[in-house]
């Protein structure tokens, strides 16, 4: 904030935050070490009696293995990361070579209630995982990065296979025309404002709701039954059942849910992961503690009547993965409801920044 | 063949005409390539124009400090105006609504300040740190703790305190709320293309 702001508003100046907080700690023996890190542009700005710290780190790290990193996940937290949550930033999709360094932004705003713990902040950045091409991991895991990076992973090939394939066969005006559509649908896609309250209460005055599962090919993992109350806007899903149809062991899966208006409206309302070991051909059972209120853009509350769930991860005791195949969101027209993967979302970004010559130098690179 | 007017052909392209007119339009452009191909010129521009509507973005660095000091000026500039304007003995040639107009000015400037003070200086309210973009799109509760998501990134707050982890709001950044309890919001960053992936989890 200026000088001519802070006399304006009679004292109540901003205070500059300690020069650098920040604390990386990586393992000893990590394949990736730090070659710089520090704050960048930080300040402490008063709100009333609370004090309001934004922190633009920088992290630059540099990849010491014999293999290229093809993703990595960083465990956040600070003072400020209050008993009861945990923060992490990922970033997927990379490439970077042996030896070679890439970097690594992380952009806080931190919410203290006083300005002598603004000018102590300390943020601490935590290895939780790194993928590399050969889908290798190494890491604590603490926050499941591991199957969430090996998932983005194997995405980003299909996807990038799957495009290559049709620049292949159709050519740049096949490829573009791709392109635009996801863009288009990335614009156009029904948003839903989701709030979830942790809570095993059963909603007052709810009525059971219908229930489905998308049919997907080669799914090693099938819904077989589930159970949802609603009320008004709000939804609560009860009791979730699978069956392992895969011979290998299965450590957690993520479930995608579709619910559907009163007027036959679709929208996405967001993942339920969930950790359950299935020997193969057995069973098990999710029972999520929650409920959710469904409203839509303006505030106008949704009213459910109907919910569909998809299987769109399944991760193996073995540390191997499923998502479904690439034409899997086209067929079951799913497209126009759920996003594409981060690799489609960093691809469409190339493609809408550069151009198309961008996008097929990225897809020929890797 | 009578060709299609300019204005039907354009009006047609963005789907503006009514539906009569509007599928006459269209089985004309069937048999007729020079409306067709001006039909498609028309949606190639509304396409351009679209994308430059999406892709632009305040700049990342934006000096808000030099923002500041321009409003300023600006305020200062209007008294000084008409401080001048009175030295040089002026104020009696001016009408009565001049006076009123200078007036207002003054006002207007005294209340801009007033706002812009109470902006920067309000106080935090409920979660109002997080609250600078019109409104959550996603939200867990549990507890005490409250984790948000929405364009701007995702954050965690509980009794006063709080994280958030932000990042550059585009138009192709995601956000969804885990089940289980955690909230995860992707960008592409445009500096260096990568992809980052923001998640708050409660515990």
């Amino acid at each position: 904030m200026s000088n001519k702001l802070a006399l304006l508003s009679l004292g109540f100046a901003s205070c500059l935050v300690a020069q650098d907080g920040l604390r990386v700690n990586f393992p000893a023996d990590a394949p990736i070490s730090v070659v710089s890190s520090g704050w960048g542009e930080s300040k402490a700005i008063p709100r009333g009696g609370a004090y309001v710290v934004d922190v633009k780190t920088s992290l630059r790290l540099k990849n010491n293995s014999r293999l290229r990193l093809r993703g990595i996940s960083l465990q956040v937290s600070s003072q400020e990361m209050v008993a009861g949550g945990k923060a992490s930033v990922s970033v997927p999709s990379l490439d970077v070579y042996p030896g070679q360094e890439f970097p690594v932004k992380i952009d806080l705003r931190l919410l203290q209630p006083n300005a002598a713990a603004s000018s102590a902040v300390v943020v601490q950045v935590q290895l939780d995982g790194i993928l590399f091409e050969d889908m290798s991991f190494f890491g604590p895991n603490r926050l499941g990065s591991r199957r969430q990076l090996t998932a983005w992973e194997i995405e980003a090939r299909r996807d990038r296979q799957h495009l290559r394939l049709i620049l292949a066969r159709g050519g740049e005006e096949s490829l573009k025309k791709i392109m635009l559509d996801v863009l288009a649908r990335d614009n156009s896609r029904p948003k839903l404002d989701v709030r979830l309250a942790r809570s095993a209460a059963t909603l007052a005055n709810s009525r059971g709701i219908e229930t489905a599962f998308l049919a997907q090919p080669d799914l090693p993992v099938e819904g077989v039954k589930a159970v949802a109350v609603a009320s008004g806007n709000q939804l609560q899903i009860l009791e979730l059942a699978f069956e392992n149809r895969d011979k290998r062991e299965v450590r957690s899966i993520e479930l995608g849910l579709l619910v559907r208006d009163h007027e036959g409206r679709e929208f996405s309302a967001g993942s339920l992961p969930a950790v359950l070991s299935m020997k193969p051909r057995m069973g098990a059972t999710v029972m999520p503690a929650a409920s959710v209120t469904l409203n839509r853009p303006m505030g106008l509350p949704m009213k459910v009547e109907s919910v569909t769930g998809f299987v769109q991860q399944v991760e193996f005791s073995n540390g191997e993965v499923w998502v479904p195949p690439s034409g899997f969101r086209d067929e079951a027209r799913l497209s126009k409801l759920i996003a594409g993967s981060v690799e489609e979302q960093r691809l469409s970004e190339i493609y809408r920044r550069r151009g198309l010559a961008a996008l097929i130098e990225e897809l020929n690179r890797q | 063949m009578k060709h299609l007017i300019q204005s039907d052909i354009a009006l047609a392209s963005r789907g503006e005409l009514s539906l009569v007119a509007g599928l006459r339009a269209k089985a004309h452009c069937v048999v007729c390539a020079p409306c067709r191909e001006q039909m498609d010129l028309y949606r190639a521009d509304q396409f351009r124009v679209r994308q430059a509507v999406d892709s632009f973005e305040l700049p990342r660095a934006m000096n808000w400090n030099s923002i500041e000091g321009e409003i300023f000026g600006n305020i200062r500039l209007g008294l000084d105006v008409s401080e001048i304007g009175q030295s040089a003995g002026q104020k009696r040639e001016l009408s009565s609504e001049r006076e009123i107009s200078w007036r207002g000015a003054v006002a207007v400037a005294a209340m801009t300040v007033i706002v812009m003070t109470g902006w920067f200086l309000g106080g935090p309210g409920k979660n109002t740190y997080m609250r600078h973009t019109p409104s959550a799109v996603a939200q867990v509760r549990s507890g005490a703790v409250v984790l948000k998501g929405d364009e701007s990134g995702v954050g965690v707050e509980n009794r006063g305190m709080g994280l958030m982890l932000r990042h550059v709001p585009s138009p192709s950044s995601r956000f969804e709320v885990g089940l289980e309890g955690s909230v995860r919001s992707s960008a592409v960053d445009v500096d260096s293309g990568q992809v980052t992936v923001s998640q708050i989890y409660v515990e």
